[in-house]
């Protein structure tokens, strides 16, 4: 275990039982980087997981609390423990994208309505992967998958003039950011700021499935090939990249500063409580 | 056979040879090619990578961002600063 690894998270559960090759320790590397940078201690944060395998593999993790939910409903559960929380503490939610822009997506837009303290880091592994590699949400155009053998047919949320961030945008989110998990200190950056901000924050991080997704689409279990394939479409500078490409960097950063859900709550208690009480 | 890491190198690289899963990230990442794969497996079954070329680290990390194991160090100084 590396010098981060013996700091925050658990001796029990490194090394993970992720494929070799798989990108989510890097996704995890980059949080625990975020964290240690930003001089966060275990007790500062609560650790929530949801189902698949970000879910799994970062699940219980955490040297210090943590949280699982059922699939798609670790921000309704996060909502709640906010209040139970102290303010200053923070809540870092590791979860995949069928979690989060598939079976979660209403939830997730009603974290982001209330705008709930929280950092959502969605591992972004092309699809669900934990099952054999289905398609999922945001599967690229054409790839070959499990469940699409002819080809990816069904409009993803990150193609073709559409894009999952920008609803989360228009839902009310004050900080979002895309990165991939070949990326380095820029990403930990983007989730640093993430985890600064007081309200609803989601980072999405594209990570290579080096067993399921390119397995199939691309025809090789080799992770390096994967790798390569990853880093040939990040794309930080918005470079014109032929097929599907991740722009990635912050995505958006609200100027202005809406109430947080906490606060807002506890703030109308109070004020029902005087109402009450006169 | 395992490489000796000495006290005037710039930088010191180590492998946790149990965590390594063989991905082949770092070998990949690294400019001054400073690993190597072994020829033995691990607990797990793995052949893990080895700190061949210590001494050719600049320290600029590449392979502790790639690494998704938790499996490599990097640290300024010789041996004795890990």
């Amino acid at each position: 275990m590396d010098y981060l690894a013996e700091k925050f998270l658990k001796a029990r559960k490194i090394p993970s039982t992720a494929c070799s090759g798989c990108g989510l320790g890097q996704v995890h590397k980059k949080v625990l980087l975020a964290i240690d940078d930003l001089g966060l201690e275990s007790a500062d944060i609560v650790w929530g997981t949801g189902i698949g395998c970000a879910g799994r593999q970062t699940f219980n993790t955490w040297k210090g609390d943590n949280f699982a939910g059922t699939h798609g409903r670790v921000y309704a559960l996060a909502t709640g423990l906010r209040l139970a929380l102290k303010p200053e503490q923070k809540m870092i939610l590791t979860v995949g994208d069928g979690d989060a822009f598939g079976i979660g997506l209403l939830h997730l837009l009603h974290a982001v309505r209330r705008n709930v303290d929280m950092t959502v880091i969605v591992a972004d592994n092309f699809g669900y992967q934990s099952t054999g590699g289905q398609y999922g949400y945001t599967t690229p155009s054409g790839a070959v998958t499990d469940s699409s053998p002819y080809g990816m047919h069904d409009p993803n949320w990150v193609q073709d003039g559409r894009d999952i961030l920008d609803i989360l945008k228009s839902a009310g989110a004050g900080f979002l950011a895309r990165h991939t998990s070949v990326e380095g200190h820029n990403a930990v950056e983007s989730i640093k700021q993430a985890i600064r901000y007081k309200g609803f924050s989601l980072v999405h991080i594209i990570y290579p499935c080096v067993t399921n997704f390119f397995g199939k689409a691309l025809g090789s279990r080799k992770p390096v090939d994967a790798y390569r394939w990853l880093k040939a479409r990040t794309n930080p500078k918005q470079q014109d990249i032929q097929g599907i490409t991740f722009t990635t960097g912050i995505y958006y950063q609200s100027t202005s500063e809406r109430q947080e859900f906490s606060e807002q709550l506890r703030g109308f208690t109070e004020r029902v409580q005087k109402r009450c009480q006169s | 056979m395992a490489y000796e890491q000495k006290n005037n190198q710039p930088y010191t690289v180590r492998v946790y040879e149990q965590g390594c899963k063989e991905c082949g990230y770092c070998i990949e990442v690294c400019p001054r090619n400073v690993f190597v794969q072994a020829n033995y497996f691990n607990d797990k079954g793995y052949r893990p990578v080895q700190v061949k070329f210590p001494e050719k680290c600049i320290g600029c990390r590449r392979c502790f961002f790639a690494c998704p194991d938790f499996s490599i160090d990097v640290k300024q100084g010789g041996k004795d600063s890990l």
